[in-house]
């Protein structure tokens, strides 16, 4: 039985004056693959990026509850958002990779976190991380060229790359491949399988399918609240909550 | 109000009100047209007053005489074996030339010389010329010499054909003149004075270095005031300011000081910077300081513009990675809103470069015939030698303050082709 990596206890999050989330409490186990699903505004991208504090962002975004991660409490003010993020790595919607080289890319968390010591260890652990992605051997002479020539699933591997250059021990995932094809998406779940292996992973996902196929723990959320938690196969073989069948089903959502 | 269209059917009525589309259509392209050839024939126009009038300040005319230096006219009769250089320095250098002239004009002997006034021939340069060349070699004396000198700028403006010009002068001078140019003696060159000289009591020696080197001088100390402040002015005001009632008002009167005008600016600098913390006068660091107030309000505005423009998706992405917030802001924000900032960083210097009337509130308009070594150095900018020279009544000043003026120009080109050049090179596509 892994270890709990995350505890979460009863999380109400607001924009403005409008609650998004109502009382959520649940666990993500070390070294795990847990998928958030639910229709579109049930508020996962929302308690996804409480975890690592990217709600900070957005000014008029409060919220109260717990949430530690390794028993370090993320929402106390001593813990610097900047340390809390090189620790719990993100992955976006859309493929964000910064307007450079693809080198860059990945070598810009090294740089700014100053990981590596000199030249020729920032160019292992580049090409490592490519290699990792899966990317490196079909961009090997393009290792400068800017990023923005990849594809569109070349580039969510880029930002993956990119993002477990620096070593998280988290890595949140909101929706990746909800802008890739289905080639692009079996290669993208593929390497989450792998990755599992050395990062917990949270993903959030509106495909069923996806969350049936790479996750080991299901969390359903509906209208801001967590319905229905557990095992991926107990909830979609056996939900115990009417809501989490009817949108499993697709009566909902 | 229908009444008038009752008998007719509905597609009479379409197609009648179709019609008065298309017309209207067609009214609107001929006056769009009309506005373009209107701006397009008024352009034309003033670059074609500025360049006929302008451009023959780019050369100038000689006249090649036999210089004799006669001890006997130098000295006044007061012959000796040798003379030291304080001798030499004293000597009578415009007897001369008035001799060389009029050796020149004797072969004609039609021309009644005591009414020519010799004197007003040759440029007063020419005076020291001749006594540099022969304080450099004292050999020369009692030798004959081919030299070029420089006609003085009513000459010059005869032989150019200036409106106006020949009023100056009597029927035997410009016989005289004639004469000159018939047998040879007059040749034009490229007028290199007007580069290398500042301004000058004398149309023919005036030159644009003064100036120029005025106007280096101010807009590269504003470039550098204004880029760093209203940077730092941006990047707050985007990401570190609150969101609250005085910020807002801060915004809105960073805009109204865009629209203040620039005379305002002036009187501003004579008294806060120059009487109150006492920055020398005339000089442009003092002219920058004023010009820097201006561009600020163009440069934030833009700026910030083009802050907000940067996708938010990049923001985030650098988030995630851990930067922190000035992280954020030097490696993505500022590099991805450099082409917009250039923008407004180029459209305000192209207007203080042109802009005159602050920087006459401060003193920048006097008459100073050397450069400027310095920031701290009394100065002339571009735009107010022109208007120096233009209010002058020589015909030689009219030219030169057209010939500035195309240089203005050019200079302004030169400024928006670097920077459209730097805006697409540095562009991020996304």
């Amino acid at each position: 039985m892994s270890n709990k990596k995350i505890i979460v206890e009863n999380v109400n999050a607001f924009y403005g004056a409008k609650q998004a989330l109502f009382d959520v409490n649940l666990h993500v186990l070390e070294k795990e693959v847990t998928a958030f699903i639910g229709p579109s505004g049930c508020g996962k991208s929302t308690f996804l990026r409480c975890l690592n504090r990217m709600n900070d962002l957005i000014e008029i975004f409060s919220m109260n509850g717990s949430i530690t991660i390794d028993g370090v409490e993320v929402n106390s003010q001593s813990l610097d958002p900047v340390e809390l993020r090189m620790k719990v790595g993100m992955v976006f919607q859309k493929p964000n990779p910064f307007p450079k080289s693809i080198f860059e890319n990945v070598a810009y968390g090294l740089r700014i976190h100053g990981l590596v010591s000199n030249k020729k260890e920032l160019e292992e652990i580049v090409k490592d991380c490519l290699e990792r992605v899966g990317l490196l051997g079909e961009i090997k002479d393009r290792l400068h060229d800017s990023a923005f020539g990849l594809s569109g699933g070349q580039q969510q591997r880029l930002c993956i790359a990119r993002t477990i250059a620096i070593n998280p021990e988290v890595i949140l995932m909101d929706e990746p491949c909800s802008a890739l094809d289905p080639i692009a998406t079996a290669k993208i779940e593929n390497l989450i399988g792998e990755l599992s292996s050395k990062y917990t992973i949270i993903i959030v996902t509106h495909s069923m399918q996806q969350a049936a196929r790479v996750s080991n723990h299901t969390a359903f959320f509906h209208l801001g609240k967590l319905v229905e938690f557990g095992k991926t196969q107990d909830i979609f073989s056996n939900p115990k909550d009417k809501k989490t069948e009817d949108y499993i089903t697709g009566r909902i959502g | 109000m229908f009444e008038d269209k009752k008998n007719l059917t509905k597609e009479e009525r379409s197609k009648k009100k179709l019609y008065r589309r298309h017309l209207f259509e067609k009214f609107f392209k001929l006056f769009g047209v009309l506005s373009i050839s209107f701006a397009l024939i008024m352009l034309v126009a003033l670059l074609f007053s500025i360049f006929s009038k302008g451009y023959t300040a780019f050369y100038t005319h000689y006249l090649s005489v036999e210089v004799n230096f006669s001890k006997e006219v130098l000295f006044d009769g007061d012959i000796k074996d040798s003379y030291t250089n304080d001798e030499i320095k004293n000597a009578w250098f415009d007897n001369l030339i008035v001799e060389a002239v009029k050796n020149s004009l004797k072969k004609n002997s039609n021309l009644d010389l005591d009414s020519v006034d010799l004197n007003s021939f040759i440029s007063t340069i020419e005076v020291a010329n001749l006594r540099n060349m022969l304080l450099d070699n004292p050999s020369l004396l009692n030798q004959t010499v081919q030299v070029d000198l420089l006609l003085s700028s009513n000459i010059d403006m005869f032989l150019k054909s200036y409106i106006g010009s020949g009023s100056l002068l009597n029927d035997e001078e410009i016989g005289a003149i004639k004469f000159l140019q018939k047998s040879g003696a007059i040749n034009s060159r490229f007028n290199t004075a007007f580069f290398t000289n500042s301004d000058s009591r004398y149309p023919e020696l005036a030159g644009v270095k003064g100036a120029f080197l005025g106007s280096l001088y101010t807009v590269v100390l504003t470039i550098i005031f204004s880029v760093i402040i209203s940077i730092g002015a941006a990047v707050y005001l985007q990401e570190f300011a609150p969101k609250n009632r005085f910020v807002r008002f801060i915004e809105v009167n960073i805009n109204n000081l865009a629209a203040v005008p620039s005379i305002v600016f002036g009187l501003l600098g004579l008294i806060v910077f120059q009487q109150f913390f006492g920055v020398p006068r005339s000089t442009p660091l003092l002219g920058s300081f004023i010009l820097t107030l201006m561009a600020l309000p163009t440069i934030i505005i833009a700026s910030r513009l083009a802050m907000s423009s940067v996708p938010f998706n990049i923001k985030e992405a650098a988030y995630g990675m851990g930067s922190s917030k000035l992280q954020v802001i030097t490696h993505h924000l500022l590099p991805i809103s450099m082409p917009g900032i250039l923008t407004g960083v180029i459209l305000s210097i192209s207007r203080i470069i042109g802009e005159t009337a602050p920087v006459l509130m401060i003193g920048m308009v006097a008459f100073i015939s050397t450069a400027p070594t310095g920031i701290l150095s009394s100065s002339v900018v571009f735009p107010v030698q022109i208007l120096l020279w233009s209010n002058s009544p020589e015909a030689g000043f009219i030219e030169k303050a057209s010939a500035a003026s195309m240089l203005l120009l050019i200079f302004l080109m030169f400024i928006n082709w670097i920077s459209i050049y730097l805006r697409n090179k540095l562009e991020v596509k996304f």
